[in-house]
């Protein structure tokens, strides 16, 4: 089964992921903040991350970033979850290295192909 | 000098000559002899070196020992011969060619010694050959070096042979000089010597025959020293004794002429006198200086006193003058006496002589001592001066008169009035004729009337005419004349004068009176008039007074031209003064009103600090609102999220099977959430436009999979209602914001859905239009439908914000009425492109969206 980490504080919407995920066959492996989610990462080596950007402590985008800057498979897509998209944030969201973004509210029936038709773009 | 001496001299010259050439002669032939020896020495000196050129010929031949001692002996010799050369050439020509010479021998000593050494150390027995050619050779070169000395020895006795040329010519020529000087000096000596007896023997018997004839002053004056000189100092001694008698015996004569004569001229001198005397245009007096009685007096006297002769002699000198001067005249006599004593003639003096009729005539005395038939008297010389003294008096009265114009001309430039200038002429006027009284007065120029300022000085307590003024306003009598013809008046009996007309009653009696008019060009300025002077008014008088009465018209003319002045400068000063208060008025208001103007300017100022402040409070508010919706946004989504979510799941079954009546409830919570997500998500889309913050995001897509996701999310709806739904859109690759194209016609396709409740929903999309006046290619979309429609007074207010139109379905249809507020804005600004609704083809409406396919 392949692992993935979702790193979501909500729990309610969490649980939702984690429901839409497993249907899908797939292991779930969570984080509640950025410096867990960082951790998990490089312990885990999972499939792909997905990341709330409003997190508690530091946020979606720095965690992305150090994730980035660490050793940790530099492949690894990074979906980026985010409630509101004002004006820049995805610029900063992609520039800080993440594979793509996801807006909320998620539909649990479209999530996963939404994030496999990312993951394909990027690998081709 | 004396004859012999001269004769001797004669001989002495010759012999001087004579002995000076024969010396120089005999220098000349000693100078010969030398030359003559030098030429010796040199010929013996030629044979002394053919000698040597034998000799080393000799030596050359047989080295033998004889031709080698006399080689060098001869050498030697030639050394000294040299030497002795050396002292007889003494010129430098000579002197190098001998040093040539003697080089050239010092040469040949050294080849000869060099020959001779080689000799020495060659083995002559076995004389080989070779050894004899090589000192044959030798002795040929020392030939040649003896030969070289031939050309300067031949030099040399050429130079010696010119010499003895030169000195026999020389000797020639002396030889002639001897002759022709003894002749040249002889020649003229004697002459002069023969000439100088002559001449003084000539002298001689000039001097004779010219005391023969009678002339004892005469003297030969020779001051030769020879013997005829002597004889002539002899003779002149003789004739000087024989003058001085002669002289004595004439004197004598001619002292007893000129006595004759003296006396002669004395009495003819006296005759001369007497006809001067009596014909002298001056008075002449005699009188005797002890008593100063009067004892002559010519014509011309007895006219000035105008007395006959022999009244006046006789009379005291004293009488010829006043009475009233007697002792003047008596103490002038005196000192007029001394001076003549002692200096012959006395200075003129000025006098006055008494005339028989009573009348006094200015002199000048002149008196001098004569002496008459032997006795000394005292002679008066009286000129009559009257014409001097009235010329003088005038010019005197001219200078006094100019000094006075130029006085008052000073006085009236200064003069502070007119007043001034008036008594200051006046006075001037006064003290010229000596008059009494007098006025001066001026012609006002506006009246016309005659002001006199000067009348309150003198006349005026004085005059007792009934309302006297300093004005006349009529111009009568003598002065009105003056002032009526512009004419001087003068007379000296005005009570019969025919222009007068007599003076008021109680006026001051007139009895002389002169006036003149004040001119200038031919303006009357004003009068000047005077009365009762002791004497008669003259015309000299008026001349005065008129040259006066130009200096007071232009002094009343410049007063009265400095009074306008005046005048207008205070006027002008005064039109000043007012125009600067008005506008010292006008500037208080001006500065009341800019005080206002500030007071406003200074509420304007207050006000825009109020307004910048609430403007400020407005925009935090305004902030805060921001805030407060994106907050609210964040807030209110995530429960929603959940709701959508889980309510999805289970719907899906994804955790267990649900009824029939769940799954309805469940799509109720669905349903309901959804569209309280698209509530909040309008609400807050609204205010990111209305805050100008709404994000654009573009990117490139196909036109056509915009259409089919908007349509698809509707196809189920449309379904539902059984309503038809038509596509007809193309392909076309855009590059614009695709989210919220796709919610425009999200927006516009569930607006179709929610007013239609049969029929059909039709969408077109129409590519390649473009906009007027803009260049870029243009989309149409139109969504049309066959529901209610909307009435034609409703579309302006369609796309405002919270408008619902009256409709039978506006209960039932649920909406915020921001939908097409929104839809309006995200299309225009946004989109960039415009939105409009029109009546459908059936009934219903159509809503269509124009928009650039590339942004």
């Amino acid at each position: 089964m392949k692992k993935v980490l979702v790193i979501e504080d909500n729990k309610d919407n969490l649980r939702l992921i984690t429901y839409a995920l497993e249907r899908r066959g797939y292991e779930v492996v969570s984080a509640c903040t950025g410096e867990e989610g960082i951790e998990l990462a490089a312990r885990e080596r999972p499939y792909f991350i997905i990341m709330d950007i409003n997190l508690p402590g530091i946020d979606g985008i720095e965690a992305t970033i150090r994730i980035r800057n660490s050793k940790v498979d530099g492949s690894i897509p990074i979906i980026a979850m985010t409630s509101y998209a004002m004006l820049g944030d995805r610029d900063r969201i992609m520039k800080a290295g993440c594979t793509g973004y996801i807006e909320k509210p998620i539909d649990p029936l479209t999530i996963i192909d939404s994030i496999h038709e990312i993951i394909k773009e990027i690998n081709g | 000098m004396k004859i012999r001496t001269k004769l001797l001299a004669i001989a002495v010259v010759p012999i001087t000559v004579f002995l000076a050439t024969g010396m120089s002669l005999f220098i000349l032939n000693s100078e010969m002899k030398s030359a003559h020896e030098r030429v010796d020495l040199n010929a013996e000196f030629g044979g002394m070196t053919s000698n040597l050129l034998i000799l080393t010929y000799e030596y050359g031949i047989t080295s033998g020992e004889r031709p080698k001692k006399q080689w060098e002996s001869q050498y030697a010799a030639l050394g000294t011969h040299i030497k002795k050369m050396m002292e007889k050439f003494y010129r430098p020509a000579e002197k190098s060619l001998l040093t040539e010479i003697g080089l050239s021998y010092k040469t040949a000593g050294s080849l000869f010694a060099e020959i001779c050494g080689y000799d020495s150390k060659t083995d002559y027995s076995k004389q080989s050959p070779m050894a004899l050619q090589l000192r044959n050779n030798m002795a040929n070169r020392l030939i040649l070096e003896l030969q070289a000395v031939v050309p300067p020895l031949d030099r040399l006795t050429r130079i010696t042979h010119e010499d003895q040329v030169m000195y026999a010519r020389v000797q020639s020529l002396m030889i002639i000089i001897f002759m022709f000087s003894l002749v040249a000096i002889i020649s003229p000596l004697s002459f002069f010597i023969v000439r100088g007896i002559s001449r003084s023997l000539l002298l001689f018997q000039q001097g004779m025959k010219i005391v023969a004839s009678g002339n004892l002053n005469h003297r030969i004056n020779m001051d030769s020293g020879d013997e005829l000189g002597a004889l002539a100092r002899g003779f002149d001694e003789m004739t000087g004794q024989l003058r001085s008698v002669t002289v004595s015996r004439d004197e004598l004569a001619t002292e007893i002429d000129e006595r004759k004569k003296a006396e002669e001229a004395l009495q003819e001198r006296e005759e001369q006198y007497h006809m001067l005397f009596e014909g002298a245009p001056d008075a002449i007096f005699i009188a005797d200086p002890e008593t100063g009685i009067i004892i002559d007096a010519n014509v011309a006297a007895s006219r000035m006193i105008g007395r006959p002769n022999s009244e006046i002699i006789g009379m005291h000198q004293a009488g010829l003058h006043p009475p009233d001067i007697e002792a003047y005249a008596k103490e002038t006599f005196r000192l007029h006496l001394e001076e003549a004593l002692q200096h012959k003639v006395s200075s003129a003096i000025e006098h006055t002589v008494l005339r028989v009729d009573g009348s006094i005539i200015p002199v000048e005395i002149l008196v001098q001592m004569v002496t008459i038939s032997g006795r000394s008297a005292l002679q008066g010389v009286f000129r009559d001066i009257t014409a001097r003294k009235k010329a003088q008096d005038q010019f005197a009265h001219e200078a006094a008169l100019n000094a006075t114009m130029f006085e008052l001309s000073r006085k009236v430039l200064m003069a502070e009035s007119i007043e001034e200038i008036s008594v200051i002429t006046l006075n001037e006027a006064q003290k010229i004729t000596g008059s009494r009284f007098g006025f001066v007065g001026h012609v006002d120029k506006t009246t016309g009337f005659l002001v006199c300022p000067t009348m309150t000085h003198d006349i005026w307590d004085q005059c007792s005419v009934s309302g006297k003024s300093i004005v006349f306003e009529k111009h009568g009598g003598l002065f009105g004349w003056v002032l009526g013809n512009k004419k001087a008046l003068m007379t000296n009996d005005p009570a019969h004068d025919v222009r007068s007309t007599g003076v008021p009653s109680g006026h001051i009696p007139i009895n002389r009176f002169i006036s003149v008019p004040a001119l200038h060009g031919n303006v009357l300025i004003g009068q000047i008039a005077l009365a009762n002077a002791e004497r008669d008014y003259n015309d000299e008088d008026i001349a005065a007074m008129e040259r006066l009465a130009l200096i007071y018209a232009l002094g009343i003319r410049r007063k009265q031209a400095e009074e306008d002045l005046r005048n207008l400068n205070e006027d002008l000063e005064r039109r000043v003064a007012d125009r600067t208060t008005a506008l010292e008025i006008k500037g208080l208001e001006l500065q009341d009103s800019r005080q206002a103007l500030m007071n406003i300017v200074d509420d304007l100022n207050l006000k825009a600090v109020e307004i910048e402040t609430a403007n400020r409070k407005l925009q935090e508010l305004d902030r805060l609102k921001s805030m407060f919706i994106a907050s609210m946004s964040h807030e209110l989504r995530t429960p929603l999220n959940s709701i959508i979510g889980f309510s999805s799941i289970l719907l899906n079954e994804w955790v267990g099977h649900v009824t029939e009546e769940q799954r309805e409830n469940l799509a109720i919570i669905l349903r309901s959430g959804k569209h309280l997500l698209s509530l909040i998500n309008d609400v807050i889309d609204v205010s990111k436009v209305e805050a100008g913050i709404v994000e654009s995001r573009t990117e490139d897509f196909d036109l056509y999979d915009v259409v089919s996701e908007a349509v698809s999310s509707l196809e189920k709806e449309a379904k539902d209602k059984g309503l038809d739904l038509r596509v007809e859109a193309v392909h076309l690759e855009m590059h614009t914001d695709r989210k919220r194209l796709l919610q425009c016609l999200l927006n516009l396709l569930s607006n179709a859905a929610k007013f239609t409740e049969k029929g059909s929903i039709t969408l077109r999309t129409l590519s390649g239009q473009t906009l007027r006046g803009r260049s870029e290619e243009m989309l149409a979309i139109a969504v049309e439908d066959t529901g209610i429609g909307i009435a034609d007074d409703d579309i302006p207010k369609l796309f405002r914000p919270f408008v619902r139109l009256e409709s039978p379905l506006k209960m039932t249809v649920p909406g915020t009425g921001l939908g097409l507020y929104l839809t309006k804005k995200l299309v225009t600004e946004v989109l960039k492109g415009e939105i409009l609704c029109e009546r459908g083809s059936a009934a219903g409406s159509r809503f269509v969206v124009r928009i650039p396919v590339r942004i």
